[in-house]
């Protein structure tokens, strides 16, 4: 064992001379120069070990127990679907599409608003500019930090055994997503805005409240509102796949279709949520542009 | 001259577009109010006490040991779905970035444009149903929707690189009397690199994320341990795999921030 432990430290060690000797290059004058180390190579050996190991993992695994065979015969599945979704589309199903459409909707706006209303407290409190030499903000942020980990769909899928089927899981997923995100953003904005103003009020003897509201909130306000805009935007989308754990919106008859093979009725949704993200897109690209 | 107090009060107060904006903040308030309507849910209260007492006690067993059913391995299926898929997805959006960047095809952008709008806002439970047609429910079906959906963001992230390059660096080499072959390899590669592999570890972060996502529908990894654990009630197997899930998220994210911050600074 020891034998064997100091036969790899020589090899190493003969390894780090001969590419420090590949490195130097002696000029006429007899003096010499190094090149620093490049990691490109070591970075590429690491990443393909990585790929290699997982595509054993994973890969491999999947073509012993599925069979490649079966996986190239059903490749066809998945453009016959495309292609009866673009064929069958059944516009007769709309007026179901409506109401569940609506919820997906609701689901988004109510989050948003209620999400972005909380985390403005709370992004005071994290911001260490504004609350001195405290903890808290430290402890905040943590909080924080664990609550951003796990996915809006984790807490949808939590929250549905809790309150029940429907959007009202969605909806308290949505606002603690949102809390978490907004509260991010804008902690990283109220600690990079320029302090002089919030110093020379508070001389002046306002509290602190008074020199928030006076000398941060004209700086960072614009920027909130294009984030909760923003983040609308993702809410919309994220909302329309909450139905896939029964937390509402138009997931919910999605799945149910897709389960009975209704390509047709599937297409009618995805048309008219891709008509409700593009129209919501544009809008709230437009406001952002004129909010900066 | 006037006084501040004067000047202060003469601002533009845009009374008119405040209270249009209000009235219609209200107005969608008040229709998307019944989403909170809410009936008491029977048991409820039970399971989340279930859920925040086994969340601090979760089941240390499933949490360390390293059998096929551990957290660890799962863990390491997961980040192994991200990885694939976001490597699938890197390969897949190259052609599509080349031909919607505008310096490369002109006004022929539409084309390109319009079918990466389209994979950015398809719902994505629907693609992976979709997948599940071809490769049946397993991690493959992961790698395989992770790679797809990641073609929106990769390749427009893409574009903006690709929308950037410097042409005065082509010239020069052209002007060394360069091949075709070195032009690339001096002039564009070193140009694209840093920021491409910067953009796909940040892709891949949002990829762990989507692949426990994915296990929740059923492609396997950590998602589907916390899926069926919790169908089953076994809340402390729950909180095992939901702490996993955070390990993971926080682990991923602080590597692939510190990868990103040396790539940027160089």
């Amino acid at each position: 064992m020891k034998t064997l432990c100091s036969k790899i430290s020589n090899y190493i060690k003969t390894l780090v001379k001969r590419n420090y000797n590949y490195r130097t290059t002696i000029m006429k004058d007899g003096s010499s120069i190094t090149r620093p180390f490049s990691y490109s190579m070591m970075t590429m050996v690491l990443t393909l070990g990585i790929i290699i190991f997982f595509w054993h993992l994973i890969i491999t695994k999947f073509f012993n127990e599925f069979g490649a065979r079966n996986f190239f015969q059903n490749i066809p599945n998945f453009f016959t679907i495309i292609k009866q979704m673009v064929t069958d589309v059944n516009w007769s199903y709309f007026s179901n599409v409506l109401g569940p459409m609506a919820d997906t909707i609701r689901i988004a706006v109510i989050g948003t608003l209620v999400g972005s209303l909380i985390a403005i407290p709370v992004a005071i409190l994290a911001s260490q500019n504004i609350m001195g030499k405290s903890k808290i903000p430290g402890v905040v942020k943590f909080f924080l930090s664990i609550i951003r980990t796990l996915p809006l769909l984790v807490y949808a899928y939590i929250f549905s055994y809790i309150f029940g089927y429907g959007p009202y899981a969605g909806v308290l997923a949505t606002i603690i997503f949102t809390f978490g995100i907004i509260t991010k953003m804008m902690y990283e904005i109220i600690e990079t805005t320029d302090m002089g103003p919030f110093i020379a009020i508070e001389a002046t003897g306002a509290t602190k409240i008074q020199a928030f509201r006076a000398a941060v909130v004209p700086q960072i306000m614009g920027r909130f509102y294009s984030i909760v805009l923003y983040i609308f935007e993702i809410n919309l989308r994220a909302s329309a796949i909450l139905g896939f754990v029964n937390a509402g919106g138009i997931g919910m008859i999605m799945n149910d279709q897709m389960a009975l093979r209704a390509y047709g009725d599937v297409a009618v949704m995805v048309l008219g949520l891709l008509f409700v993200i593009i129209v919501v897109q544009n809008i709230s690209q437009y406001l952002r542009g004129r909010l900066s | 001259m006037k006084t501040v107090i004067e000047t202060f009060n003469e601002r533009p107060k845009h009374t008119v577009r405040n209270v249009f904006i209000s009235i219609f903040l209200l107005a969608l308030i008040i229709w998307s109010s019944p989403v909170l309507l809410h009936e008491q849910f029977l048991g409820g209260t039970e399971i989340a006490k279930n859920i925040a007492r086994s969340f601090i006690n979760p089941s240390w067993d499933n949490l360390f040991n390293t059998r096929v059913d551990g957290i660890p391995y799962l863990m390491f299926q997961t980040v192994g779905m991200a990885v694939l898929g976001t490597i699938l997805g890197a390969i897949l959006s190259v052609p599509f970035a080349f031909l919607t960047a505008k310096n490369i095809v002109g006004k022929f952008n539409i084309i390109g444009n319009t079918i990466i709008t389209t994979i950015r806002s398809f719902p994505f439970f629907l693609l992976l149903l979709m997948v599940v047609r071809v490769s049946g429910p397993g991690e493959f079906t992961a790698v395989l929707a992770i790679g797809i959906l990641s073609i929106g963001m990769i390749s427009k992230l893409y574009i903006e690189i690709i929308e950037d390059i410097d042409p005065g660096i082509l010239q020069s080499l052209d002007a060394l009397g360069a091949t075709r072959f070195q032009k690339v390899r001096y002039g564009i590669l070193p140009q694209l690199s840093a920021n491409i592999i910067s953009v796909v570890i940040y892709r891949f972060e949002i990829n762990v994320k989507n692949a426990t996502i994915f296990g929740i529908i059923g492609t396997g990894g950590i998602g589907t341990t916390l899926r069926l654990a919790m169908f089953a009630g076994r809340w402390r197997d729950a909180s095992a795999a939901l702490w996993g899930i955070i390990i993971v998220v926080i682990l991923v994210d602080y590597f692939s921030t510190k990868i990103r911050k040396k790539l940027i600074n160089g």
